[in-house]
């Protein structure tokens, strides 16, 4: 179980109305490691990560073909409830998107979601999940302010705990650290590190160092296609295709 | 394509013009150390010592801008192996134009009469000089062929070497304390030729790694 991919993907293809976003990908994403996804803006890696936890059955026009398994479960098939897939597979988004309301409130959400009432369970839950976050610390003492006054670092830490209450076992992240100041950048950078012991992590990462820094694979899309997928070290020294080479090294993009 | 990243692109080009420098300074080294040896010219001995202080400078601009490069452009894939094999390559000629230095400095200690294995040193002369000239092309064009094929004539070196060890060797046996005396002056100078062979094939795996990634041992 623990050496079987966490997700297995065969002959997916993303259309928008015409547009093809996505055209027959076939990966396998690795348990407890962390997954970037490079490419070009418009290549097609938020479609891709929108499709793991099916966030694309919201966009009309949005037509997904081919396999996905999350562990051995077609996770796109009708049968599949779409409530316990994303509770599964967490997602953390470019800009912070703290609920307006309290920090606690805002780790609770998922939980009481799911029915749990109990004040005590719920305060473990958030305690538990905000230093996970490596979040607690600073917010201990004002669990009971809005989170929207938290400085934009700590917001993503929040939604990366917000997440983490839900106990999933992937964490798609779409350029979490794009808005973010370097130091907040390292923190959660850091945090991912920590955070690939426990859970499955796929990013979407601009940045090439930081792609380099905390994946252990990378998949470079281009126009919809999968061009290069492989061990980070091996991809960022020596990448098999030259448009791999050449975007990584900024000729193109 | 290149327009998007102009000045990387244009240290990049620096650093290898800085690289071809180096090499032609260590070739001219090499040629005039030769004539140095056939001539006995000790005027020429003294320039040689002046002008490694030049390589010596080439060297440490090589590695300050590569640190520069590294410091600003973060390279990654053939860039990184781009730099990096610009140091190390830097580091072997480097050791390379040392020995010219050695070699003066022995001419300057010998007297005229003490001349008997001059001959026997410039016959490397041919092969290390064609190996230099070949190793900077195989540099500049990056072409692994032709380095692979340098590092092989590295064979011809070595059993000069071989035979000279063997006719030393001979000399401290059989002759009079003063030939063995003045063998044993002249074994470094050899040495140092094998040695500068080796480099170039360092130089020629450099090349290797620079094209294909792989630490190939070669020779
Ligand atoms: N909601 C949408 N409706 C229509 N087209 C879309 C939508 N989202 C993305 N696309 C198109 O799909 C392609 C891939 O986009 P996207 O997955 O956002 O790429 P990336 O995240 O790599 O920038 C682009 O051509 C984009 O215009
Ligand atoms: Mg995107």
């Amino acid at each position: 179980m623990e050496n079987k991919p966490i997700f297995t993907i065969d002959n997916l293809t993303v259309t928008y109305g015409q547009t093809v976003a996505l055209e027959n990908i076939n990966l396998t994403v690795n348990r407890h490691a962390v997954t970037a996804l490079i490419g070009p803006s418009g290549c097609g890696k938020s479609t891709f990560i929108r499709c793991l936890n099916r966030m694309n059955d919201l966009i009309p026009d949005c037509h997904v073909d081919g396999c996905i398994c999350l562990g051995d479960e077609p996770c796109h098939h009708e049968d599949y409830d779409v409530i316990s897939l994303r509770k599964r597979v967490g997602m953390v988004f470019q800009k912070p998107n703290p609920f307006p309301m309290t920090i606690f409130d805002n780790v609770a959400y998922g939980p009481r979601c799911q029915g749990i009432k109990n004040k005590a369970v719920l305060r473990d839950i958030v305690e538990n999940a905000l230093k996970q976050a490596a979040l607690h610390d600073e917010v201990k003492d004002r669990l009971d302010t809005s989170a929207l006054e938290l400085s934009g670092g700590q917001q993503q830490r929040l939604c990366i705990a917000r997440a983490l209450a839900m106990e999933p076992e992937v964490l798609l992240m779409d350029e979490p650290t794009s808005a973010l100041d370097p130091i907040a950048t390292q923190k959660i950078e850091n945090l991912i590190s920590d955070l690939k012991k426990r859970y499955s992590i796929i990013i979407v990462t601009h940045s090439m160092q930081q792609a380099a820094r905390i994946s252990d694979y990378t998949a470079f899309f281009y126009m919809g296609k999968l061009i290069e997928y492989g061990k980070t070290d091996l991809i960022f020294s020596l990448p098999k295709h030259k448009q791999t080479e050449d975007y990584i090294t900024g000729r193109f993009g | 394509m290149a327009v998007l990243r102009p000045y990387f692109d244009e240290a990049l080009e620096a650093l290898k013009q800085n690289m071809l420098d180096m090499f032609d300074y260590v070739i001219t080294a090499f040629d005039e150390m030769f004539h140095m040896l056939e001539s006995n010219d000790k005027t020429l001995a003294g320039h040689l010592i002046e002008a490694d202080r030049r390589v010596n400078v080439q060297e440490q601009r090589i590695n300050e801008d590569a640190f520069l490069i590294i410091l600003k452009q973060c390279p990654v894939a053939s860039d990184l192996r781009r730099i990096m094999t610009a140091v190390k390559i830097a580091n072997d000629l480097e050791r390379i134009a040392d020995y010219t230095v050695n070699v003066a400095v022995y001419v300057l200690k010998t007297d005229h009469e003490n001349q008997k294995y001059r001959t026997q040193m410039c016959a490397y002369r041919p092969p290390l000089m064609n190996m230099l000239r070949l190793i900077k092309e195989a540099y500049a064009t990056q072409d692994v062929a032709l380095a692979e094929d340098v590092s092989e004539q590295d064979y011809a070196v070595d059993t000069l070497y071989q035979r000279d060890i063997e006719h030393f060797i001979a000399i401290a046996r059989q002759e009079t304390d003063d030939e063995a005396a003045e063998a044993a002056r002249s074994l470094p100078v050899i040495k140092h030729f094998e040695r500068a062979g080796d480099h170039v094939t360092n130089i020629a795996e450099h090349i290797v790694f620079l094209h294909s990634g792989e630490h190939k041992e070669l020779n």
